[in-house]
């Protein structure tokens, strides 16, 4: 049930905005729900995700800059985006879509219907 | 040549508490409580995975037998002592593990009680054992820990209800 109700947040996600691939990830770098390519380690891009954002979380801390509310990873061609989504869990997507401010928007939008749900 | 130490019929290294202590207390001090615990529950279970795999290979043995092998194996190694109570049929239970090597040289380094469990590499690592011997996906949590001055490390073991 949980699970189909978070599947729907990554297909609602994509029908809104260019998406390539995104992940539900447990902090803990678990894998809850994925939209990824084929070619694609699921396992290793979820805990590469919590890990990263783990570390930034203790980096602005470290500078008493208080805690992140994304990180992004920008590429020639895409961004991967990483927010947090309550304490649970954390949401991650990669996109080309030029329109960084929607994507942003969407995502943070997906990450409380993420937190509710869990 | 320089003599290899023999775990199980393994060559193995060994490493002293304080260098185990100041590992794990690296990571986190760098990658933060979130940041390490990813790390070191997918590596605890990348790493469990690639063993029980090894054991199966090596032994012929499968589910219960080759459980019980490969924690026979990891006693020997100094992890600690290792018991189980776990219902495989719907794959719910607990892991005691008493004098854990991680929370031991934890504390034997930092001289201090914890705030968090800090086995979570273990946590990762009972969780890909099982995995490779039964074929499920399991989500194991230390929930006591020798860190936190509890008597020993318990571990709850539970289906992972979005890994299948």
């Amino acid at each position: 049930m949980k699970k189909e109700l978070l599947d729907n947040i990554l297909n609602d996600l994509k029908n809104v905005v260019s998406i390539e691939a995104s992940a539900i990830v447990t902090r803990s770098g678990l894998l809850i729900s994925a939209d990824l390519p084929q070619n694609m380690g699921g396992e290793t891009f979820a805990a590469m995700s919590a890990t990263i954002l783990g570390a930034a979380e203790t980096a602005t801390l470290e500078m008493k800059k208080g805690v992140p509310k994304r990180v992004i990873i920008t590429t020639e061609e895409e961004k991967i985006i990483t927010v947090g989504s309550g304490e649970k869990a954390l949401l991650v997507c990669i996109t080309s879509d030029p329109n960084l401010e929607l994507v942003l928007e969407e995502l943070e939008k997906a990450a409380e219907k993420v937190e509710k749900i869990l | 040549m320089t003599q290899e130490l023999i775990i199980g019929g393994i060559v193995s290294v060994a490493f002293t508490r304080r260098t185990m202590g100041i590992m794990f207390t690296s990571i986190y001090d760098i990658l933060g409580k979130n940041g390490a615990n990813a790390l070191l529950y997918n590596t605890g279970r990348n790493v469990g995975r690639a063993f029980a795999e090894k054991e199966k290979e090596i032994t012929k043995s499968e589910n219960i037998e080759l459980l019980d092998k490969c924690i026979q194996i990891d006693i020997e190694a100094g992890f600690g002592k290792f018991e189980y109570n776990v219902d495989f049929n719907k794959f719910e239970g607990e892991v005691k593990l008493y004098d854990s090597f991680l929370a031991k040289s934890w504390i034997e380094f930092t001289k201090k009680k914890q705030e968090y469990p800090v086995c979570t590499f273990l946590a990762g690592y009972i969780a890909g054992i099982i995995e490779s011997t039964f074929e499920k996906k399991v989500v194991v949590e230390e929930k006591e820990c020798i860190a936190l001055r509890n008597k020993l490390c318990l571990f709850e073991v539970k289906k992972d209800v979005f890994g299948d």
